[in-house]
């Protein structure tokens, strides 16, 4: 699957933008395949991290989306850190998971 | 037979420690449970950054998707909570048997003695243990008949949540008592339609919904819930970690028919979106140690019929559209059903996983008339002493038919939910000991006027699908298009 290089992105959320960029681009390979899954979005597509979540997925969508990523991941999304963070855009959320996934392997 | 020798089966066995998840039985039905239409599906404001994160914990969402595991456990501090009333006991029937006349073993499994008055109890803690571990701090819903909210403005005071519930007027105006329990409990009651919302202001300057509906209490919560920081929808049914709660019924009434040596050959419970349906049935259709499954037989009022004569279609969960569409077995979100007694069944549409199980003919469906509901009510209450809510007694009422049908020599096994005690519902059986109850069939004009109407609401969803696939601005899960149904 083709993955294009990070965009820039709109404003991050509080609390984001601190996972390491390798470990980023897999969290961001791993939710489009998913993305793409879940919706009409081709996967030959480039991630445009700007795009607002409310853009691609509906609500309930956006709860796919969040399991089915944090299962490839093997990570478990707290309500908590999920409400803190409050993901707007694409690259928000790929940030929040990539921090998360760094946190994960950490431990 | 005398008092000694009847079966009884009350504590004897314990509080189940685990959920029965009958979705991993049906996993091709994951998606269709879940499934919503994209595009118009839902009206959400871009700018409102809140609004874009789950509107349900994620330890529920897990369970609503799980198609993996077949059982789910139930965490400590609900099990301590079910210890108040639960197990609920299931009994036979022996007086009722004698008084229909029938060679039918008749077991009934009770859910009304706890505070709340219904099964609905058993959902509310669960989620107000669940909300509360996310963070949140209030919850906002509708309830039909009152059970519900009264349900969950228990669960919320023990878990330490603010609590607003918005029933239909016409419920409310049937049992004005359920305000004192749900205020005594510390939640908060709006008659819908309401002045406190633009769904409820829009619904009367329109004229609609003068009775009101749950579709329409719901859109008003939805609203509400919206609007406050750290406040939550709760819903009562059809969603399935509801469902998935309400298994602790099924499990405790197999394990206790085993107890006694029997085995249901049918099932009968009352069927508005389906929790308590769910709670008794799922456990014995996902019974990997019985080679025959049991007839499951739901019964529905005449007066709302949206298995018997409803569509299986793609249609709004809610009166004011802020909810996802789904599909399901419905007569279309702006039906209004007369008003009933029974008004936690006049729900337009059935839980969208047993919607594809009634599709798929896992069961059945039968309605009946309010006047032989409530024969059938008067029959149970006078025989067995216990005097059960309208709704469970369609369970009672389509029991006995088949009951007094049972073939002489045979001695079938009837097991039926009585999901809620009738205690708040007196003014009701008055009407009905003064001849005042009438039968309230849904007229075919109402029905055809609906199912129209939902045909053209297909119509927007099939264009909105194909936009989407064409590359439109937003879309949901894929495999959604309505089959030519």
């Amino acid at each position: 699957m083709e993955v294009s290089a990070p965009q820039p992105r709109t404003a991050a959320a509080p609390g984001l933008g601190t996972a390491k960029e390798a470990g980023r681009e897999l969290v961001a390979t791993l939710l489009w395949r998913e993305v793409c899954r879940l919706t009409s979005e081709s996967p030959s597509a480039a991630v445009e991290e700007g795009r607002l979540l409310s853009q691609v997925v509906s609500s309930s969508g956006f709860l796919r989306l969040l399991l089915a990523t944090e299962k490839a991941l093997g990570v478990v999304v707290d309500d908590e850190d999920l409400y803190e963070a409050a993901p707007v855009t694409l690259g928000d959320l790929i940030d929040f998971l990539a921090a998360k996934a760094a946190r994960g392997n950490a431990g | 037979m005398s008092v000694l020798t009847e079966p009884r089966v009350e504590a004897a066995i314990g509080i189940p420690t685990a959920w029965r998840n009958l979705l991993a039985d049906y996993p091709q039905h994951g998606e269709a449970s879940g499934a919503k239409l994209p595009g118009a599906a839902e009206t959400l404001d871009e700018d409102d950054v809140y609004r874009h994160l789950p509107k349900m914990p994620l330890a529920i969402a897990r369970q609503s998707f799980d198609t993996t595991h077949r059982e789910i456990a139930i965490p400590e501090p609900v099990r301590d909570c079910y210890a108040l009333y639960r197990p609920t006991p299931l009994k036979r029937a022996t007086r009722f048997e004698r008084e229909i006349g029938t060679t039918a073993r008749i077991y009934y499994k009770f859910e009304g003695a706890n505070i709340s008055g219904s099964h609905k109890l058993n959902s509310a803690l669960a989620q107000a243990y669940y909300y509360r571990q996310a963070g949140v701090r209030h919850l906002v819903t509708g309830t039909g008949a009152g059970q519900w909210g009264t349900a969950l403005a228990f669960a919320c005071r023990h878990f330490g949540l603010e609590c607003t519930v918005f029933m239909p007027a016409v419920s409310l105006r049937q049992k004005p008592q359920r305000r004192t329990m749900m205020e005594i409990f510390g939640a908060r009651l709006y008659e819908s339609p309401s002045d406190l919302t633009a769904v409820g202001r829009r619904a009367k300057a329109q004229g609609d919904g003068k009775l009101g509906t749950l579709a329409l209490a719901t859109g008003e919560a939805l609203e509400l819930a919206a609007s406050e920081d750290r406040a939550l929808f709760a819903v009562g049914s059809g969603e399935n970690h509801v469902l998935l709660h309400q298994t602790v019924i099924g499990q405790e009434a197999l394990a206790q028919m085993r107890e006694l040596g029997e085995y249901p050959d049918a099932i009968y419970a009352c069927m508005g979106a389906g929790s308590n349906f769910a709670g008794i049935t799922f456990p014995f259709l996902g019974d990997l140690d019985q080679p025959h499954r049991p007839r499951c037989v739901a019964v529905e009022p005449a007066a709302c019929p949206k298995l018997t004569r409803g569509i299986y279609a793609y249609t709004r969960t809610d009166f004011s559209g802020t909810t996802p569409v789904a599909r399901m077995m419905t007569l279309g979100s702006h039906f209004e059903a007369p008003g009933i007694h029974a008004g936690g069944l006049r729900y337009h549409g059935t839980s969208p996983f047993l919607s594809a199980l009634y599709a798929d003919g896992v069961f059945e469906a039968v309605a009946c008339p309010q006047r032989a509901v409530f024969d059938a009510a008067m029959l149970f209450a006078r025989s067995e002493g216990v005097l059960p809510a309208p709704e469970s007694a369609h369970a009672l009422c389509a029991a006995i038919e088949d009951a007094r049908r049972a073939p002489a020599g045979r001695s079938p096994v009837l097991l039926i939910n009585i999901s809620g005690a009738g205690g708040f519902d007196l003014s009701g059986y008055q009407e009905h000991l003064e001849g005042l109850i009438e039968d309230c069939v849904a007229s075919d004009e109402m029905v055809h006027e609906s199912l129209a109407a939902l045909e053209d609401e297909q119509k927007k969803y099939v264009a909105a699908s194909l936009e989407m696939a064409a590359g439109g601005p937003r879309s949901d899960a894929r495999s959604v298009l309505p089959a030519a149904d």
